[in-house]
């Protein structure tokens, strides 16, 4: 009698086997004990997995990863904003040197760039952008402009949303990157923007500027972004400013952007 | 084209959730890894072929982040997480109960599997693949894939019966 090896058992049991072949088996299974235990052993083996993991199949989808999918296509933020050299300036107002004075406090240069960190008196911001932050490194690292990169701040327990918004040179040769991170707290949302540049294969915060927003309503829709983005308005344009200052030649395409990441930045 | 294919993904995050599970083990970590695949799906929709399976490719995508960072920066725990359990409609609570310690016992089972034979169960014996799409995913061989599915049932077999597989009488 031909012994019938393992895997010729596991493909009966989970139907792989053509109708002959399988007719084959099962005459020989009539009269082989072992085998008839291995195909129990395989059947069993199967069964445990798939009752308890069908349960998350009945389960509704969290919201963020819906709110992931259903996100405008990226490049929409681009468009909008600073797609082109000459469209920064457009969007500047002639008093963004001004304004960019009195909101941002500029603290000292640590890597030779500008760190401007604003806060409205009298609020605590909920957490500090630090300067090594394993989230926005990875978030830089693998997401596209126009893209929300969002997990829990292991040292808050927020939800934090990361979305890069623009891909640069600066006059060193590194890459760039502008970015808006969203901490949400219950009780408001800390929206901070920021530029880091990638060193040494880390990205290195170069400017940032934070303000904390405190409005239940925006825990409505996590899609709709308009009711805070007009806000804003005024202090992007500020901050356009030190972008500026750090960017040489055009933003990168979203073709080359997508390159650079798939080869991680090399 | 990318318009398209996000009704398609929304379609399939209940399977790749699961999938996802069957991975780390834990829903949180599950969420977290969907999440980056979906992000990294929208990002590289250009190297998505349009006649091929939308699925495999998300698999693929998820494998391949799992693989690359995940287990890598996994360092932060490895407890099952099964608390956001939902009961399914018109059970009691102690059936809920039940398949809680089922799965959660299930996903013990699975974290002392090498990733390689972990990822061929998760997608034929949990997700129902063939072995011919699970070697599709994984760009193996379908002996591979058998060869290690073959493992993993065993040895998952063993971990989870208190007995040892074979019969007392049958032994080699």
């Amino acid at each position: 009698m031909t012994k019938l090896d393992e895997e010729t058992l596991m493909a009966y049991v989970d139907g792989e086997l053509d109708p002959r072949r399988a007719a084959e088996v099962e005459a020989l299974l009539a009269e082989d004990a072992e085998a008839r235990a291995t195909v129990r052993m395989f059947r069993d083996s199967a069964a445990s997995l798939r009752a308890p993991f069908d349960q998350v199949l009945r389960e509704p989808v969290p919201e963020r990863l819906l709110a992931t999918v259903n996100r405008p296509p990226a490049g929409k933020v681009r468009d909008i904003r600073l797609a082109r050299p000459g469209a920064l300036s457009r969007f500047l107002p002639p008093t963004a040197w001004a304004r960019a004075a009195a909101v941002a406090l500029l603290v000292g240069a640590s890597a030779g760039y500008l760190t401007a960190r604003w806060q409205p008196a009298g609020l605590e911001p909920t957490a500090r952008l630090a300067a090594s932050d394993a989230l926005l490194n990875e978030a830089l690292e693998t997401t596209g402009s126009g893209v929300a990169f969002a997990r829990r701040d292991a040292d808050t327990g927020l939800a934090r949303e990361i979305m890069p918004l623009l891909t640069f040179r600066d006059a060193n040769q590194r890459y760039c990157r502008e970015f808006e991170s969203t901490l949400k707290a219950p009780d408001g949302q800390q929206v901070s923007y920021g530029v880091a540049c990638r060193e040494d294969g880390v990205w290195q915060p170069q400017a940032l500027m934070a303000r904390q927003l405190i409005a239940p309503a925006l825990r409505g829709d996590p899609q709709d972004q308009s009711q805070y983005v007009p806000a804003m308005g005024g202090e992007v344009a500020s901050f356009d400013t030190v972008i500026q200052q750090i960017m040489v030649g055009e933003p990168l395409k979203p073709e080359e952007e997508a390159k650079l990441i798939g080869q991680r930045w090399r | 084209m990318s318009e398209d294919v996000r009704p398609q993904i929304i379609a399939l995050l209940p399977r790749l959730r699961r999938f996802a599970l069957g991975l780390t083990g834990s829903r949180d970590d599950a969420d977290d890894l969907v999440q980056a695949a979906c992000e990294r799906a929208l990002n590289c929709l250009h190297q998505w072929q349009p006649d091929t399976r939308l699925d495999s490719w998300m698999f693929r995508i998820i494998k391949t982040i799992w693989i690359d960072q995940w287990r890598s920066q996994k360092a932060r725990g490895e407890h099952v997480d099964l608390d956001g359990i939902e009961p399914p409609a018109g059970s009691n609570g102690r059936h809920v109960t039940e398949v809680r310690n089922t799965l959660e016992a299930v996903c013990r089972a699975m974290d002392k599997l090498p990733d390689e034979q972990r990822l061929v169960l998760t997608l034929v014996s949990v997700d129902g693949l063939s072995y011919e799409e699970a070697a599709v995913v994984l760009e193996v061989p379908i002996g591979t894939v058998m060869s290690r599915l073959a493992r993993a049932r065993r040895r998952l077999h063993e971990l989870l019966e208190p007995k040892p597989a074979t019969p007392a009488r049958g032994g080699k």
